[in-house]
């Protein structure tokens, strides 16, 4: 039993993808579809400008609208607090995909709803999902929020700002950011706890 | 109708299938289990080797289930990679499983012409007799200086050294050379006595305060680079960027300085005038570690802020203010060199600058500046002694800046003479394969070097090819000078093959094994392969007569106490360094090669030689009335122009487009989105791109990422996607120091009205099936 | 043609496939394996012996379809092998034909089918021999299987694999090739074959 959850350093991150990447084929993710997008937002006029980078996929919430919809059960919430979707009971009925307000899922044309798993297949092996392992700026971090010492819990406690997305959405994401440029509002409150 | 009215064709059963042993199943098991398997769910192995999808040489894990190369991730033991890959590294998996690679040899028609890319396949025997005999002819006729070979990549060991080399022509170009590094590494040759390497030895754990120079962390990518500088702003370390494209470390910096295009060494002069005038540099420093601090001083009094502010369009006070706060934290204070050198044909002279400011903080060989780095020790294998050892230089390889003319009774390479330093420029091998001057190049080998995307001037390019007798070209997708050549030879991808050791030069000096993971796919190769038998074919077998590669690397790893068989468990293996000045003094070494034995802040080897002693500024060219200065750039989900068919980057980053400012874009009633052609100062068109009016570049240039525009049919991905900073740069300005060619020195105009291409969408192509 | 479960071709009782049909199969897909890879010495004799006529002429009699011409009257080896490349191997706008099951299945190439297939082909008693320059799905491979197994007399095995790796693409894939050599002698005779194996290929 964990609470996993996962935090990205927006002042660190450069936009490169390699956790998209990553993701894409750690997970056999088809062509035209994703777990993980990186947004681009500029600000400002010349010479006085500002950046920012935004890796985007599943909030792993702690109250996610897409598991209540799921007419079957195959979205669900497993015991370490991680959302997912059982591939054989899944129908793809697409209600899911409507319900999750961040567009984190998508149809896989197996015939199953395809998402962000925290690489739980990796958590077996005491390894940290292929996004987190590969960042070559070192702006993710994932543990456990019940653990203190875990790295998510230790960079939370550090950062100067902690956001998450669409807070009045009342999801309360599992997925942070932190120390994001000063010109980029995100919306501080509704974390999960 | 009895079976026997069916005759036995020969072709139908040449060796596809072989039956097993008598006593095997004879029903197919439930034949088709439906539900998807992941890669990871069966029995995982892991393949310790080293990545080529840049070529920074990371150590990667190879995970291969059922044969096949599903991930490769970062290795932990190594120090390159660190457990971490970029994008490019994450994604080399699916160039390995790439339908359109080049899958056995090809012969080009005869009747047609070169570029009409029309093929037959040939065996391994046939293609390499065929080189062989073109090769024996051109030795025959003009002697073996004739063959130029142009290599990029780790295989460029065997292409670029090994075989030229037993071959005997000094006619060897690398890109990674004249097109990128060359006038860092002979300005670090003739200041520090020694190159700065393919892994820049700044020491960013230490180091305080850091000075970028259009150089290009975060768009670059080199992994342990963007992890050190990472790591060196979340420790508080401060950062200038001095870039007219705000760039993504730009947007990290807590100055950005949106200099004029082609400025950059008036700046350089001015922060070394205040550093002296005000007298913050380390006196102790330079008294015992340089010469030439009273000329440089009497030098640079004119070089105030105030006369650089206008040149460079920048604040004098920020000028000012920079060089305080750079001797303030002065020796933990640096100025990286970056890596593409290559802008305005004086940039031997600019790469001087940077370093004599570097010199005056005293931070060479000293913590939080550069370190030393040294190679790992390790012998070659024995051969006897090569005819000749061309200068070829590259990425990891020695500047050959210091290298004296060695006499070796073969004539000299052709652009001998042409400019100052001893390295061989690829580019300037190409008028003799036109002109014949001094002496004709009849033949080329290109191996891995894109001739159309990397070397300025393709025109000309081109109809050098149309004279050569033979050319040949080994690569692992059919680029689009691949498909120019008379023999193609297809090369297996890293994840398929061995390569030479590679030696990294470091804080701490490693070795790392290159390995396969899975058998190469089709008839494809390994470089040493094919270089050993066209070795055997040209009669040189006494440089070849290791049997395989295994026996040959065993042999190179004895020399260190270890064996291929260790190599293969570790990946990597870490020798010490000698990284700061005094590791050298306590062994009562010289750590600088000059001739003077100091760093040399005035150069009396280029005062001898006709150049400026120490760096003076030229003002660049203006272009035409109405166009803007051509700038280019990376993307971090691409290596130049070599990973456009990878459907995954594709998928991220899947064309470009010309970056303008919004102002200027109205100017000319272009909006966001619309597609121009990009014409430049000699009528040269590319295209059609689209536009991207963004206020992160400065009014009087435009920005391509380099490495599209593609037309090369036979890669389905990346043909026709964007336009070709490379096609539009008709002209270069050769460096007369290092041979560099300038390439910032064209100019291009927005011509409105071009198409939309109608392009399949890549979704599509990724899946690539009939 | 008797509809087999696409799941065990075999069925139950084993394949209703008469040995006719499975001569005519085995005939079929050695014109398959000879054609569509790389050509070399094998072709050209087939060719210039008149083997490769004989055998078309014979399954065109079977199968109460016109001979294809270009047997008869076959462009010169040099032509056929400069036309091979641009259809299946290298050519401006992409190769049209790609021949490899997986890629079809998959949509990548050493994908879960071909891990399949080889597994499945083990278990036939074949395998994939380590000269073959080629994927292990390659259409010619998959070809010469069938027509190895049925020669062997092993109907049901032969069936089977040519019912879930041939039957389930070869027609899409020979309109292909016809699209893009419609005038050629690969076009031609692709189309044929595809007329042949819908008579006498078994369906999955």
């Amino acid at each position: 039993m964990a609470r996993y959850a996962m935090a990205i350093d927006l002042s660190a991150c450069v936009g490169c993808a390699a956790c998209a990447v990553a993701c894409k084929l750690e997970n056999e993710v088809p062509p035209g579809v994703s777990r993980l997008w990186i947004r681009l937002e500029e600000s400002g006029t010349f010479p006085d400008l500002s950046l920012q980078y935004r890796p985007e996929q599943c909030m792993q919430c702690a109250d996610p609208p897409c598991v209540p919809v799921c007419p079957t059960g195959a979205s669900h919430i497993n015991e370490d607090g991680i959302v997912l979707v059982d591939a054989e009971t899944c129908i793809a009925c697409g209600a899911c995909i409507a319900a999750c307000p961040y567009g984190a899922r998508y149809f896989d044309e197996r015939g199953f709803v395809g998402k962000c798993t925290f690489c739980e297949h990796r958590l077996a092996e005491g390894r940290v999902p292929a996004c987190v392992e590969t960042c070559p700026t070192l702006c993710r971090s994932f543990g456990d929020l019940d653990d203190p010492d875990s790295d998510v819990s230790r960079a939370i406690r550090a950062a100067q700002r902690v956001d998450v997305l669409k807070p009045e959405q009342g999801t309360h994401p599992k997925l942070v950011y932190l120390n994001a440029p000063a010109r980029f509002g995100l919306g501080r409150e509704g974390m999960a706890r | 109708m009895k079976r026997r009215e069916f005759l036995k064709l020969s072709a139908a059963s040449v060796g596809a299938l072989m039956l097993a042993p008598e006593g095997q199943a004879l029903k197919l098991p439930n034949p088709l289990a439906r539900a998807p398997r992941a890669w990871y769910e069966g029995e995982v192995s892991t393949v310790l080797t080293y990545c080529e999808n840049c070529f920074w040489k990371c150590g990667v894990r190879a995970s291969v289930a059922d044969g096949r190369v599903w991930k490769v991730d970062g290795y932990e033991a190594n120090p390159k990679s660190r457990g971490r890959l970029c994008p490019r590294g994450q994604g080399a998996v699916a160039q390995t499983y790439d339908p359109d690679r080049l899958k056995r040899p090809l012969i080009r028609v005869e009747g047609t012409a070169r570029g009409d890319g029309k093929y037959r396949e040939a065996s391994w025997d046939e293609a390499l007799s065929v080189i062989a005999s073109g090769m024996l002819a051109i030795k025959e006729r003009y002697g073996s200086e004739s063959m130029a070979f142009f290599a990029h990549g780790s295989g460029d060991t065997w292409f670029g050294d090994y075989l030229p080399a037993a071959w005997a022509t000094p006619n060897v170009g690398k890109p990674s050379v004249s097109l990128c590094t060359g006038p860092r590494e002979t300005a670090a040759q003739w200041t520090f006595g020694r190159g700065i390497g393919g892994h820049e030895p700044i020491d960013w754990e230490n180091t305080d305060y850091m000075v970028l120079i259009g150089h290009h962390i975060g768009e670059d990518t080199h992994n342990t680079q963007l992890q050190d500088f990472s790591l060196a702003l979340k420790r508080g370390a401060k950062l200038v960027v001095v870039d007219p494209r705000f760039s993504v470390a730009a947007s990290k910096a807590d100055r950005w300085m949106p200099i004029r295009p082609g400025t950059d060494t008036a700046l350089l002069l001015a922060w070394l005038h205040v550093l002296i005038t005000e007298e913050l540099y380390d006196k102790a420093y330079v008294e015992r570690y340089t010469i030439g601090i009273d000329k440089l001083t009497e030098h640079v009094q004119p070089y105030t802020p105030e006369w650089a502010a206008p040149i460079t369009d920048l604040d004098p006070d920020a000028i000012r203010a920079v060089a305080r706060e750079l001797a303030a934290h002065a020796p933990r204070a640096v100025l990286p060199p970056g890596r593409h050198t290559v802008w305005y044909g004086n940039d031997t002279q600019r790469m001087r600058a940077v370093y004599l400011i570097n010199a005056l903080l005293g931070n060479y060989g000293v913590e939080g500046g550069f370190y030393l780095a040294q190679p790992p020790y390790i012998e070659k294998y024995p051969h006897p002694a090569f005819p000749l050892e061309p200068a070829s230089g590259g990425c990891s390889g020695a500047s050959g800046a210091a290298a004296e003319t060695i006499e070796t009774g073969y004539r000299d390479a052709v652009d001998h003479g042409t400019f100052f330093a001893k390295t061989t420029a690829v580019q300037e091998l190409i008028p003799a394969m036109i002109t014949g001057e001094p002496y004709r190049i009849a033949g080329l080998v290109a191996y891995g070097v894109n001739l159309f995307h990397s070397i300025p001037d393709v025109e000309r390019t081109k109809e050098a090819l149309k004279k050569l007798d033979l050319y040949v070209a080994i690569d692992v997708l059919p680029m689009d000078h691949v498909m120019w050549a008379d023999v193609i030879l297809p090369e297996a991808t890293y994840l398929e093959r061995y390569d030479d050791l590679v030696e990294i030069a470091h804080k701490t000096p490693f070795i790392e094994l290159r390995q396969p993971a899975v058998a190469p796919m089709w008839d494809t190769k390994p470089g040493w392969w094919i270089a050993r038998e066209l070795g055997h074919k040209l009669g040189l077998q006494e440089y070849f007569d290791w049997p395989d590669i295994e026996t040959y690397l065993d042999k190179r790893l004895a020399s260190i106490g270890s064996s291929l068989e260790q190599a293969k468990k570790v990946g990597t293996l870490v020798q010490r360094g000698r990284p700061y000045l005094t590791d050298w003094e306590q062994r009562n070494l010289d750590p600088f090669g000059t001739p003077s034995g100091k760093i040399e802040l005035y150069s009396q080897t280029f005062a001898d030689a006709g150049f400026d002693p120490m760096p003076t500024f030229e003002p660049p060219e203006e272009g035409p009335v109405g166009s803007y200065r051509l700038l280019y750039g990376r993307t971090p989900v691409h290596t130049f122009a070599k990973t456009q068919n990878n459907w995954v980057l594709m998928e991220m980053h899947g064309d470009n487009a010309v970056w303008i400012h919004p102002a200027e874009a109205k100017a000319q009633g272009l909006a966001n989105g619309d597609y121009v052609w990009l014409e430049n100062q000699d009528g040269v068109r590319d295209g059609p791109v689209a536009v991207f009016a963004t206020e992160r570049l400065r009014r009087d240039c435009v920005y391509l990422v380099h490495g599209f525009g593609h037309r090369a049919p036979d890669m389905k991905v990346a043909n026709g996607r964007g336009a070709s900073d490379t096609a539009l740069m008709s002209r270069y300005r050769l460096d007369p120091i290092s041979g560099g060619a300038g390439l910032r020195v064209n100019f291009v105009k927005l011509v409105p009205g071009a198409p939309r291409p109608r392009l399949p969408r890549l979704t599509r192509l990724a899946e690539r099936s009939v | 043609m008797e509809v087999l479960d696409p799941l065990d071709p075999l069925g139950p009782q084993g394949p209703v496939f008469g040995h006719r049909s499975a001569d005519a199969l085995a005939a079929a897909c050695q014109i398959v394996a000879a054609l569509y890879r790389s050509p070399g010495e094998g072709l050209r004799d087939d060719l210039e012996s008149g083997r490769l006529r004989a055998v078309s002429d014979a399954l065109a009699r079977f199968a109460g379809l016109d001979a294809p011409r270009g047997p008869h009257a076959p462009p010169s080896f040099e032509t056929l092998r400069t036309v091979y490349v641009s259809l299946f191997v290298s050519r401006a706008g992409g190769v049209p034909a790609p021949p490899y099951v997986g890629l079809v299945r998959d949509r990548q190439l050493m994908g879960p089918s071909v891990t399949r297939l080889r597994s499945d082909l083990e278990a036939l008693g074949l395998r994939i021999s380590p000269e073959w320059r080629e994927l292990p799905d390659h259409l010619a491979a998959v070809a010469e299987g069938v027509e190895l197994l049925l020669e062997r007399g092993r109907v049901g095995a032969g069936v089977a694999l040519a019912a879930n790796y041939l039957s389930p693409w070869f027609a899409r894939y020979a309109d292909a090739v016809a699209e893009a050599d419609a005038s050629g002698f690969y076009g031609e005779m692709s189309r044929f074959l595809r007329s042949v194996l819908k008579e006498v290929a078994p369906r999955a």
